[in-house]
């Protein structure tokens, strides 16, 4: 009897948490899945959006974004401009975690007010820091520019627009990187560093034996949601780059053909193989992870 | 669970018999007691909602059987939410005239031929009224026999030379510069050639922009091909001309004003800031301006301005000043009942040719009046005083852009090229591949840029003439 009533309730309680987290999954499924699965089912079709009938193209889309004379050649190019602005996760992981190493390590007066300074990108409007950034590196009249005393054409040079890209997305990520390393760093138990005292080593000994491998978890987070973020990056095209050529990403790819000019089979054939790269580049990320992530 | 399987399978069904219920002219749903509501979806900036709003709501007031609810978003996202509800469109909304084609070819604005008269239609610029005409039996574009009317004009707008009067009287004194000379060389009604225009620019800025005060701000590509009796491709879009001589003559026009003459800010410089920003800020003396721009001009601009005909080849026998004439049609949606279709007519043809409205459009710098005798009198000559120091002083320059579509017409205007196309992919490829081989900076020259282009360009034109089957 009693236990008939536990499991009465039991089931109880467990309906009224799936009602909970009901909403979310509806979301997911209608806004992520279904939008997959559309996705994947227009990248095989020329789809008319005015009038909402299709073609079966089968494949052709995906050949097009490869080797059609108006699309290839600005498909591989945000390809390539897309992997380049990668270099911006490791530059933010290195500055974050220099960052964190020192606001932990030397006894800084006023480390907080550094934190929240340094944290300030994460909590503003892409849109606005892309805007701000855009100023800083005006070819004309930019602030970079006036100081170094030439006239560098940061956004419209299609090499200096990546490096300009690149610098910006550093100093606007290291924050968030410092914070989680710097969490991470409090987390250490002070008895390995105090047991590596006796032993004779040093501050930075202690760092790269120490603290290094066992934040290597914060390293892994970093890693996937940076490389993700990354791939699907697309306000720096559009804000930043205002749509030059050597700024244009994948996404920006995807957008420029599918919404500015209704290919939405060709735009989905690039969005699915997108999701593709970056389902395999995380599962890598997942497997490699258990030779160097730290595990308790 | 069976009677639940069922039962949501006749649900399923029911919605889909409901769904497949097409509109006729005959639904008469959004109708009650005689009234009868409909959307109307355009764009603008804020003062230019308000504007509209403020005309809407005088024609609620003397159509009291009809709502209107006007809706309007930015220019930049308008035909992107357009797009999106393309299966259920407002009732009246804009249809910029380069993205005509696409939406009439596949049937979504309605025929309005039997809703207007020829009467009606006379009062108006004749080239504005053809360009909604459409042949649905052998897609093509313009008034010929078998073509329907699809839309009416919203305005005419020519994108015409604007210079900065102030910042041109500040640039005489302080290169000593004979002020007459100079002014004589501005005239609304005689253009310039390219070369009095490229020797002017030099005069006035002979620093190359050192002072961050350069000649013209950037040059519009189809002021120069049009002004150079060239385009981009013959009458039905479907041969490139961009390897025609006359074509990359004009290109190479534009970039020796940076190259060679030094009195136009780099392809870098114009990313940075463009040449609306450059003309407001007074960073330059020359630019390009519309009528429409006249309301966000006389709000904030702190100098005085006038307009000048675009300068022409005087080295082609054939060239004359042309600039291109941009339009936008109200548009009524193919799925509109009649009710509604009538209302939206009504409230269009108001917007279109009511004097009191065009009257209230010219007064806000909204656009040159849709009505011919409108624009040709009152408006150049502010008879009603209502443009009293206004600037551009030389409204007529707009008026005779408009007017000049004959041959022998020394100022004149044509339609932007991208009206006679699918989409503008092609344009945008073009001018993008421009920029990448560095045309712009001098890397390539126009004819070798053009030239090496022209196949894919070609490839373009045939791809979006497949579209039209």
């Amino acid at each position: 009897m009693i236990r008939q009533k536990v499991n009465k309730l039991t089931r109880r309680e467990n309906i009224i948490a799936f009602l909970f987290i009901l909403p979310p999954i509806i979301g997911f499924c209608i806004f992520t899945i279904g939008a997959m699965a559309f996705s994947f089912i227009y990248s095989f079709q020329k789809y008319n959006i005015l009038t909402g009938e299709s073609t079966w193209l089968g494949w052709q889309n995906y050949k097009d974004l490869f080797t059609h004379i108006l699309y290839s050649k600005s498909f591989y190019t945000s390809i390539v401009n897309t992997l380049v602005l990668l270099l911006s996760i490791p530059l933010s992981m290195i500055l974050g975690l220099s960052l964190a190493g020192l606001l932990r390590m030397g006894n800084i007066k006023g480390a907080k007010v550094f934190q929240v300074l340094y944290y300030l990108p994460a909590v503003s409007s892409a849109v606005a820091m892309n805007i701000v950034w855009r100023y800083i590196f005006n070819n004309e009249f930019g602030i970079i520019n006036l100081i170094i005393g030439k006239k560098i054409p940061w956004l419209s040079d299609d090499t200096l627009i990546k490096v300009a890209i690149i610098i910006k997305n550093s100093l606007n990520g290291m924050g968030t990187a410092m914070i989680l390393y710097l969490a991470g760093m409090l987390s250490v138990p002070k008895d390995y560093y105090e047991a590596s005292e006796l032993d004779g080593a040093g501050k930075v000994k202690q760092f790269f034996s120490i603290t290094l491998p066992l934040i290597t978890p914060i390293t892994f987070y970093l890693l996937i949601t940076g490389l993700i973020g990354g791939l699907q990056s697309y306000a720096d095209s559009q804000i930043f780059g205002a749509g030059v050529q050597g700024s244009q990403t994948i996404v920006y790819f995807i957008w420029a053909r599918g919404i500015n000019q209704s290919r939405y089979g060709l735009a989905s054939a690039a969005s699915v193989l997108l999701a593709v790269v970056i389902m395999i580049v995380t599962l890598i990320q997942f497997k490699l992870s258990d030779k160097w992530v730290y595990e308790e | 669970m069976k009677r639940l399987a069922v039962l949501l399978l006749a649900g399923a069904m029911m919605f889909g018999i409901s769904s497949c219920g097409g509109k006729s002219d005959n639904d008469e749903s959004g109708t009650e007691g005689g009234n009868v509501t409909i959307e109307f979806f355009g764009w603008g900036d804020p003062a230019e909602q308000e504007n509209y709003q403020t005309l809407v709501n005088l024609f609620m007031e003397e159509n009291s059987d009809i709502t209107v609810v006007y809706r309007a978003e930015s220019a930049s996202t308008y035909m992107t939410t357009l797009t999106n509800r393309a299966n259920k469109l407002p009732e009246l909304f804009y249809m910029p005239d380069y993205d005509f084609l696409q939406w009439v070819a596949n049937g979504k604005l309605k025929d309005i031929s039997s809703y207007v008269t020829e009467e009606e239609l006379s009062q108006l610029w004749p080239q504005a009224v053809d360009e909604y005409y459409f042949n649905p039996d052998t897609m093509t574009l313009g008034k010929s026999e078998g073509a329907a009317l699809y839309g009416l004009p919203k305005d005419l707008g020519p994108f015409t030379l604007v210079y900065n009067k102030t910042l041109l009287d500040q640039q005489i004194q302080k290169y000593n510069l004979n002020s007459e000379e100079i002014y004589a060389k501005l005239s609304p009604t005689d253009p310039m050639t390219w070369s009095e225009f490229r020797a002017l620019l030099k005069q006035i800025d002979p620093d190359g922009g050192a002072d961050n005060i350069y000649g013209i701000s950037h040059y519009e590509i189809e002021a120069a091909v049009y002004s150079n009796n060239a385009s981009f491709f013959n009458e039905d879009a479907s041969e490139e001309r961009i390897s025609d001589p006359r074509f990359y003559e004009a290109l190479q026009f534009i970039a020796d004003l940076t190259l060679v003459d030094n009195v136009m800010p780099t392809a870098a410089d114009q990313v940075s800031t463009n040449g609306y920003q450059r003309f407001k800020g007074q960073g330059c003396i020359f630019s390009f301006m519309g009528p429409w721009d006249c309301a966000e001009f006389w709000k904030t601009a702190n100098f005085e301005y006038d307009i000048l005909p675009v300068p022409y080849n005087g080295d082609n026998p054939d060239a004359q000043s042309t600039a291109w004439v941009g339009s936008m049609a109200y548009c009524v949606s193919a799925d509109a009942n009649n009710a509604k279709t009538q209302a939206a007519l009504k409230l269009a043809k108001y917007l279109c040719y009511n004097e009191q409205a065009q009257r209230k459009f010219y007064e806000l710098g909204q656009q040159v009046p849709n009505l011919t005798e409108m624009a040709n009198d009152e408006y150049i000559n502010d008879t009603q005083g209502l443009l009293e120091n206004k600037n551009p002083p030389s409204r007529s320059v707009w008026v005779d852009t408009i007017n000049g579509t004959s041959d022998t017409d020394k100022i004149g205007g044509k339609v932007r090229s991208r009206y006679y196309t699918y989409s503008s992919d092609w344009f945008d490829s073009f001018t993008e591949y421009l920029t990448s081989v560095k045309m712009w900076d001098g890397n390539v020259t126009a004819e070798k840029a053009c030239k090496d282009y022209a196949s894919t360009f070609q490839a373009a034109l045939d791809e979006m003439r497949a579209n039209l089957g």
